[in-house]
């Protein structure tokens, strides 16, 4: 497992995917209601900020501590406890993320396409099926992420290319009603989502060119700011700040009202196929973050235990742990933020500050 | 252990086919001796009950005429070539001979060796087993009294297919010839194509009954040497009693021990493996066996043809796309269909919703059903097409496709919307120019049917992400099976779903050809003439 | 080897899986009655305030023996009446063997009485609900919406056709009304800064043929106009024309001039039209100035001489004329103390900081402020004669 390497522009694709994925269907309803029609500025500050910052920090701890994870460097870093502890922590952090994914992936599919499948079916399928990528390994990850983004790019791009004509840009006047305030506030949420990125805390030692990171990490923040940006700006187009605020999945919506020539109407199919794969790989990687997080922790343990085991975790978790629709929007709006963003710039930075207070790792 | 009990249930892995109990390979030699008689009794003992063995005997017309046996199977051999050369020599060349030889029983084989055969080019044997199965391999033994050294002319012959059209992969502006049973044709195929040195053609023998022949064919300097060895290594852990076609070897030396789809490329067109060798792949033949094998095999290459090198780039680039289209068609159309029609209504235009549904009001079964059943049909119809001889089989198929279909529909059993999308479906299968990847799309199909009847849409994609993710973790002789597209390597895609013209074909592919990457000089696209004096009388000097 | 056995019962497990639970949202095509039209209205019953909701389904006579087999023809009505909107649809359903399937709905007709008592409800449901599509086109009627379900087409052979291809493709050329999204609809009444209209749709009584074909159908023309959720009237064709010269891009309407000279009339044809709106604030007073740009024919010119001097001329006249229109419609709003023509929107959109201070009594705002409007109208075709047919007298 160790053995495998990626390539920077995968690791770039997988990124992209990563935030992409739930980003595309969330973010445009999320920060609308805040920051109502200069919502499509939100992605071009704060959350970019987010997602350089933590880029950075593990960039840093990458250079200190090439092929380690940060399960096995922080020991190093805290001693024994607290850097065990803090594995652990990150090992939850990432199995709750997912979970949370998992239940998002379900939600959206109940509430959109199979209103009376129950959703632990679809908790089920998606994690077996995460679970069967993750047995293959990062490579296959991130071979299938680079297969899935042109599908992705695609039928993103003919969503937004659709709705030029139903677009009205006077829908976004006045431009920053209110100041900046409203922006900054909306910055909660897609800063979370950005700081996902912070998984390569642990996918780091699988880069086969460690040195490109920066570069492709940021081409990658990149291109999700430009389009989570375009995604914004198609829904504010076209349904006005105010809908847009009040559709749970306003880019669902979107995709149910635009037409081309009246017979090639109904082109949510795209988005769920987009969506869907995404979401599939978003999953898998996160999955496989956790149980690669688990095993080092461990120390020895048997790989198909540790999947199993995680997975079971993850499906109870989904089924019982998250409720429905309104408690997910709940905790995706209101919690999911205050308790990633510690893991995603907080506890990256503090670890770079520590290392470079006691000297350890390579300078 | 899932794997022990599907081996179990699969061929009686256990005891009864371990290595252990095999009979032990007769490997003593037994050495011809000077008595010709005892030579002439064993070798009729290894051959008894053989009734294409012919034993005939006659003399050579030296000072005293040494008896002679010509032993051969007169299956493998060619008639014409024993009675009028080898006898026709064997009984005149004695009296052609220089003075100063003389013939003994001593001397007999070297005599004959060295004059009255060696147009023939002979070569002597020691000893009997070695001597039967130069016999098997359709070589003629000659026993001369008095010497326990026997002579051995080969004499190949006997029925072979002649040079045929490959029936499965038909070509309109490419070569002709396809291969045929006979390894020795089939790298003479090859090499006409690559006349060079670094073609290098290696042999070995399979099957302990068998003695099937296969050749391992590569370019030296483009194929890479580990790959090559690999091969080797794979080949040589082949420890089987027979060895029939190229089927046999493949499923031994293949990455996966089971997967949906083809890990090896195999063709009939010496053509495309020519083609193959250049950029840096490996051919494996099997005597008798026209289908030849390609390894590393990518899955963009099954959907490719040898076609598609000989017309025009964007013709080519086309009939890929288009190839490639009615792939998704046949894997994914009947699915689709399900999923539609019983999950996502909105999907569909209104009109066409309510005229399906209108035609579906007194059919009994729900559409999932019908479209299984329908797919059955079709199935058991082509099997039964492709298995009869072809004139009957084209019935079968119009009867089939038809008179069933229409029958089907007009009394009411079915509608007429799994009819057509069957038909569409069986339409767009026969474009894979693979016939194995056809199938794996077959399997799959009905998969994605099942995960289509349950979740909808939601269900096809979970199917789709759980083949890309088979397909992504293939690996053929190290070669990632979905490259170059995962892992992305931008150079190649001149050559997967587009086909850039042959003087854009700069570079081999990155992972194969890596040794020696560059194809051909580059800039050498058709340019146009430099404008001369046509305009204003202007010259250039 | 543990991989394929780790793939092989992977996959297995997920198949058990599912086949195991059964296929929950599977409803195949012929168990739907295809909903094409729906109509909510608040009716009185036994002295409740109940929800009645009327459907229209698709259906059709299954083809005769041997005959080709057609998309379903003809529409049947149902209705049902409940507390709330989705117990009136339950009632309904009891009524109908098929599953109602809400997916293609072309439009959905609101009765006057839940346009003004709970219109919130009804775009709530119809934006929750996970068939219904944000392109529904909202229809409001006078009376009771189920009256007008009633109706029969006189062209096609559905209504929800009908009405269909009405609003898709008449409406707009007539200058009568403008069809209105769901969507659009809700954004409007989502808005803070202005109010919705929504498409008027009225019964015809058809006589003209013998014997009677129908003796309903239905048309579209006028708006109904809100003011926040509530229903507050209707425009008639003349105020719907003024509106949709401000609220949208119009592309084609007819404009009935009267000729100063001898009292007839000549119609300007609109081909299309822009519109501006101009917010001007001073001294903490906002006006309006509404610029309005039309091209247009003249074909129907009642003898008039349609050279490049009377061009000028009639270009004035139906600049003039236009102008009033649209003043009426302006002061109609004003009556209505509504403001779905979209002034304030603009003033929003312009002037964040003023909009800032009215924004707590912006409607009366809306009503007091002057508003003025400077028409441009041009003719660019005459058709194929020249200036005038010459008939001898």
């Amino acid at each position: 497992m160790s053995q495998e390497k990626i390539s920077g522009s995968q690791v770039s694709t997988v990124l992209f995917i990563l935030v992409m994925a739930t980003g595309v269907l969330f973010v445009p309803g999320i920060t609308a209601r805040r920051a109502f029609q200069s919502a499509w500025l939100v992605p071009l500050a704060i959350p970019l900020l987010t997602g350089l910052i933590s880029l950075w920090a593990v960039y840093r701890l990458g250079q200190r501590f090439p092929a380690k994870t940060v399960i096995e460097y922080s020991p190093l870093l805290l001693g024994k406890v607290l850097g065990k502890g803090l594995g652990l922590l990150y090992i939850l952090f990432f199995l709750m993320t997912n979970i949370l994914v998992i239940r998002e992936f379900s939600v959206f599919l109940t509430v959109t396409l199979l209103p009376e499948t129950p959703g632990y079916v679809l908790n089920i399928s998606v994690v077996l099926l995460a679970a069967y990528i993750v047995s293959k390994g990062i490579e296959v990850i991130a071979r299938m992420a680079q297969f899935v983004l042109p599908l992705f790019l695609a039928s993103l791009s003919m969503l937004l290319l659709l709705s030029v004509p139903e677009m009205a840009p006077r829908r976004l006047l006045p431009l920053l009603e209110g100041g900046f305030l409203p922006v900054v506030k909306a910055s909660l949420v897609p800063s979370a989502w950005y700081g996902e990125i912070v998984v390569l805390l642990l996918l780091l030692p699988h880069l086969n060119k460690p040195r490109e990171l920066p570069r492709k990490g940021v081409l990658a923040l990149a291109w999700i700011t430009v389009f989570l940006t375009l995604d914004i700006l198609a829904t504010l187009l076209v349904f006005g700040p105010y809908l847009s605020g009040q559709l749970t999945f306003p880019f669902w919506t979107l995709a149910r009202f635009i037409e081309f020539h009246k017979s090639f109407s109904r082109w949510e199919t795209l988005i769920v196929i987009l969506w869907e794969a995404g979401m599939i790989l978003k999953v898998a990687l996160l999955y496989y973050a956790a149980c690669l997080g688990s095993l080092q922790w461990l120390g020895k343990a048997p790989f198909g235990w540790v999947l199993g085991v995680l997975g079971g975790v993850q499906i109870l978790a989904a089924c019982y742990l998250v409720g429905g629709q309104i408690q997910l929007a709940a905790i995706l709006e209101h919690v999911f933020p205050l308790f990633a963003l510690p893991f995603e710039i907080g506890l990256p930075l503090f670890l770079v500050g520590i290392a470079r207070l006691r000297n350890l790792g390579r300078v | 252990m899932g794997k022990e009990l599907l081996k179990k249930a699969l061929g009686w892995a256990g005891k009864k086919g371990s290595p252990q109990d095999r009979p032990p390979q007769p490997e003593e030699k037994r050495p011809l001796s000077t008595n010709w008689d005892e030579n002439q009794k064993n070798l009729r003992e290894v051959f008894s009950q053989c009734a294409d063995a012919v034993f005939q005997e006659t003399s050579f017309n030296a000072e005293q005429p040494l008896r002679i046996l010509l032993v051969y199977l007169e299956t493998l051999t060619d008639q014409a070539q024993i009675s009028q050369t080898i006898i026709k020599s064997l009984q005149q060349g004695p009296l052609e001979l220089p003075d100063e030889v003389r013939i003994s029983p001593a001397t007999s084989p070297e005599v004959l060796q060295k004059h009255v055969l060696s147009a023939c080019h002979p070569q002597t044997s020691t000893d009997l087993l070695e001597l039967t199965k130069f016999v098997l391999g359709g070589n003629i033994g000659i026993l001369i009294e008095g010497s326990s050294l026997a002579v051995v002319v080969p004499a190949q012959g006997g029925q072979a297919r002649p040079i045929n059209e490959p029936e499965n992969e038909p070509n309109i502006r490419g070569p002709r010839d396809g291969f045929v049973e006979s390894l020795k044709t089939n790298i003479s195929l090859i090499r006409r194509r690559l006349r060079t040195s670094r073609l290098k053609v290696e042999t070995l023998e399979l099957g302990l009954l068998t003695k099937t022949a296969v050749a391992v064919c590569y370019v030296e300097g483009l194929a890479r040497p580990e790959m090559v060895e690999e091969v080797r290594r794979r080949l040589r852990r082949i420890n089987v009693d027979a060895v029939l076609g190229s089927g046999y070897v493949e499923e031994f030396i293949a990455d996966e021990s089971i997967s949906l789809f083809p890990l090896i490329l195999t063709t009939e067109r010496p053509d495309r493996v020519t083609a193959a060798l250049l950029e840096g792949r490996i051919g494996i033949l099997v005597e008798n066996s026209p289908s030849t094998m390609v390894v590393p095999c990518t899955f963009i290459s099954l959907l490719q043809a040898s076609e598609d090198y000989y017309v025009t780039a964007p013709f080519s680039t086309f009939i890929r796309l288009l190839r490639f289209v009615a792939l998704n068609i046949a894997l994914l159309l009947p699915a689709v269909t399900v999923a539609v029609f019983s999950f996502h209504q909105e999907l569909v235009p209104v009109t066409l919703l309510s005229t399906v549904s209108n035609t579906r009001q007194d059919v009994p079964f729900p559409i999932f059903i019908e479209v299984l059943l329908m797919e059955v049909t079709f199935e058991l119809l082509r099997e039964a097409g492709l298995r009869l001889p072809k004139t009957i089989g084209q019935a079968v198929s119009t009867v089939g496709g038809l008179v069933i279909g229409q029958a089907a529909v007009e009394a009411g059993y079915f509608s007429p919307l799994p009819v057509i999308v069957v038909a569409l479906t069986a339409i767009a299968s026969f474009t894979a120019p693979n016939y194995i990847v056809g199938t794996s799309i077959r399997i799959l199909r009905f998969f994605l049917l099942i995960l289509a009847a349950l979740l909808g849409g939601v269900g096809i994609m979970l199917g789709l992400m759980a083949i890309l993710a088979h397909l992504t973790a293939l690996r053929s002789f190290g070669i990632p099976y979905l490259s170059p597209f995962a892992p992305m390597s931008p150079a190649d895609l001149k050559d997967s779903f587009v086909r850039v013209p042959w003087w854009a074909m700069i570079t081999r592919p990155r992972l194969e050809g890596v040794r020696e990457p560059q194809r051909q000089d580059p800039d050498q696209g058709p340019k146009k003439p430099e404008r001369s004096g046509i305009r204003k009388g202007r010259r250039r000097p | 080897m543990r991989r394929t056995r780790r793939y092989l019962g992977l996959l297995l497990s997920l198949l058990l899986l599912l086949s195991a639970g059964g296929c929950w949202s599977r409803k195949d095509v012929e168990e739907l009655g295809i909903v094409t039209l729906v109509g909510y209205d608040r009716i009185m019953r036994n002295g409740h305030e109940m929800w009645q909701e009327s459907i229209r389904i698709l259906s059709g006579m299954a083809p005769a023996q041997g005959g080709k087999p057609q998309g379903l023809s003809s529409e049947t009505l149902f209705k049902g009446t409940g507390l709330t909107i989705q117990q009136a649809g339950t009632n309904l359903n009891l009524r109908t063997s098929r599953l109602p399937f809400y997916g293609d709905i072309v439009g959905a007709i609101i009765g006057e009485k839940a346009a003004e008592e709970n219109l919130r409800d009804i775009v709530d449901l119809l934006l929750r609900h996970p068939q219904a599509r944000p392109g529904t086109y909202i229809l409001v009627c006078k009376g009771e919406a189920f009256n007008l379900m009633r109706s029969e087409p006189e062209m096609t052979k559905t209504l929800s056709k009908e009405l269909n291809e009405m609003i898709e493709q008449r409406v707009c050329r007539l200058g009568v009304s403008f069809p209105v999204t769901l969507a659009q609809f809700a954004e409007w009444l989502l808005s803070p800064d202005r109010d919705a209209v929504a498409s008027e749709v009225q019964p015809v009584y058809p006589r003209e043929n013998t014997p009677k074909t129908v003796s309903q159908s239905l048309l579209v023309s006028g708006l109904a106009v809100f003011r926040g959720p509530k229903l507050v009237g209707f425009l008639n064709k003349e105020e719907s024309l003024g509106t949709e010269l401000i609220v949208h891009s119009l592309n084609r309407a007819q404009v009935a001039i009267p000729l100063p000279e001898d009292g007839r009339y000549f119609t300007y044809q609109v081909m299309s039209g822009r519109h501006k709106i101009i917010p001007s604030v001073q001294d903490g007073k906002v006006s309006y100035r509404v610029e309005i740009d039309v091209k247009g024919a003249v074909f129907d010119a009642a003898g008039h001489e349609l050279s490049l001097q009377s061009a000028e001329h009639v270009e004035a006249l139906a600049a003039d004329k236009i102008r009033g229109i649209v003043l009426r419609a302006v002061q109609k709003a004003k009556d209505f103390r509504a403001d779905y023509l979209g002034l304030s929107q603009e003033l929003h959109r312009t002037d964040p900081a003023e909009w800032e201070e009215i924004q707590p009594q912006w409607r009366e705002n809306f009503v007091e402020a002057p508003v003025d409007v400077e028409v441009k109208a041009q003719v660019l075709s005459s058709g194929s004669l020249g200036a005038k047919l010459p008939l001898k007298p």
